[in-house]
């Protein structure tokens, strides 16, 4: 566990808050602010969803509005994680505080006669980013431009522009990639940005599916090098920092009924102790599922919400 | 289509650059050697992004066919005459 004092130091470089569960805690406090942010990851990793959140935790929780531009074949991706995550995309759009561009590059479309450059993807980004003083972007995924121009050499030399323009603009933006097999992403994409990249990954080990994240660089901030497993449910992205399960909070005095009159009496009148871990033991039939259940009974009856986890009985 | 039908291109281009000049004087000098009419509008994408993100431009120069139909999108500069030729349509 990093040392509070050192963490002040690394005041200096400006973080973007993600608002995603557990990530800001890593990175301590986000991604880095202005600059841009690679995250790779196989298929199916949770790259579009991240990146989606980021951007409506940025218009709902920071007042930062947001520009998505979604390539090819993220259409479809995009409208699914939104709807099931209960995103009222229309609803931001309609506020302007959410543009969502659509980019289709398909290579068969495009004859290529001669030199060019991508001046018009530019003035594209900018009219959007401008229209809604955008402080957020999302590039998802740049890499489709790979699949549509077939002079690789002016790609990569209007990328390193894209991305110096992008910092120019003072938007924090997230490109995503996939995963390559001989380069780290398939078109080397970690060439040009240094600042932060983040690695998902989801394997199945020994039949259990795990997903875990690492913060593969960060430049200028302490951040955790572990891997971090994450979920992806019905909330979106989360992440465990299992790191700062530290003990540094406060022991309480506060009492709770055991929801057992007769047993609160045995304990001081009062109960247990709040936020501390009782082990109930005894053989089969003794009734230990009985008085956990009258625990939580007592709990929900208070109006206090109640996790009751169990492992070895049917719910009903 | 009709030999005596007026051709529509719209050419997009990033401000008044040489590139751009060469762009469309190949552009002219394509049609000028099939002695086919057309008109070329001209639309600088700083000036007008309304209509580069309406036509989806993203390389630059970009022209487009509009008419005859169907719509034929060109990236470049006209340099590689004969694949031009080919892809407008004209001889």
């Amino acid at each position: 566990m990093q040392n509070k004092d050192n963490l002040k130091t690394e005041e200096i470089l400006e973080k973007s808050p993600t608002g995603i569960g557990g990530f800001d805690q890593i990175t301590y406090g986000g991604l880095p602010k202005g600059r841009i942010s690679l995250i790779v990851g196989g298929p199916g990793t949770g790259k579009t969803l991240f990146a989606t959140q980021f951007l409506i935790n940025g218009i709902n929780k920071f007042k930062e509005p947001g520009v998505f531009v979604a390539f090819e074949e993220t259409r479809k991706k995009l409208a699914q994680n939104t709807a099931s995550l209960g995103f009222r995309l229309n609803n931001l759009i309609d506020q302007r505080k959410l543009i969502v561009d659509y980019i289709y590059i398909e290579r068969k479309e495009i004859e290529e006669t001669g030199e060019y450059d991508l001046d018009g993807l530019f003035v594209r980004l900018g009219y959007a980013i401008d229209s809604i003083g955008a402080k957020r972007i999302i590039l998802d995924t740049l890499e489709a431009i790979f699949s549509g121009f077939s002079q690789e050499s002016i790609l990569r030399a209007e990328l390193r522009r894209l991305f110096r323009w992008l910092e120019e603009k003072g938007v924090t933006a997230i490109v995503t990639a996939e995963r390559g097999y001989e380069t780290f992403t398939k078109y080397g994409l970690e060439e040009y940005i240094s600042d932060c990249v983040i690695v998902l990954d989801h394997r199945v080990t020994e039949q259990v599916s795990t997903r875990r994240m690492r913060i593969v660089k960060y430049r200028g901030s302490l951040h955790g090098t572990n891997e971090y497993p994450y979920l992806i449910g019905e909330d979106g992205f989360s992440i465990l920092p299992i790191t700062s399960v530290a003990l540094d909070y406060h022991s309480t005095k506060d009492r709770i009924s055991t929801g057992i009159p007769r047993l609160d009496a045995m304990l001081d009148g009062k109960g247990y102790y709040r936020g501390t871990s009782i082990l109930v033991s005894g053989t089969a039939g003794t009734g230990k599922s009985s008085l956990a259940l009258t625990f939580a009974d007592s709990a929900c009856k208070r109006g206090e919400k109640c996790l009751y986890i169990t492992f070895e009985e049917s719910p009903d | 289509m009709e030999a005596s039908q007026v051709w529509e291109l719209d050419l997009f281009v990033a401000d008044q650059t040489p590139k751009a000049k060469l762009t469309y004087d190949n552009l002219k000098r394509l049609f000028q050697e099939s002695k086919t009419d057309c008109k070329i509008r001209v639309i600088d994408i700083y000036k007008n992004p309304e209509a580069t993100v309406e036509n989806e431009v993203m390389a630059i120069p970009t022209t487009i066919r509009k008419s005859p139909l169907p719509r034929v999108t060109l990236i470049g500069d006209l340099s590689d005459t004969a694949r031009a030729k080919t892809k407008l349509g004209i001889k």
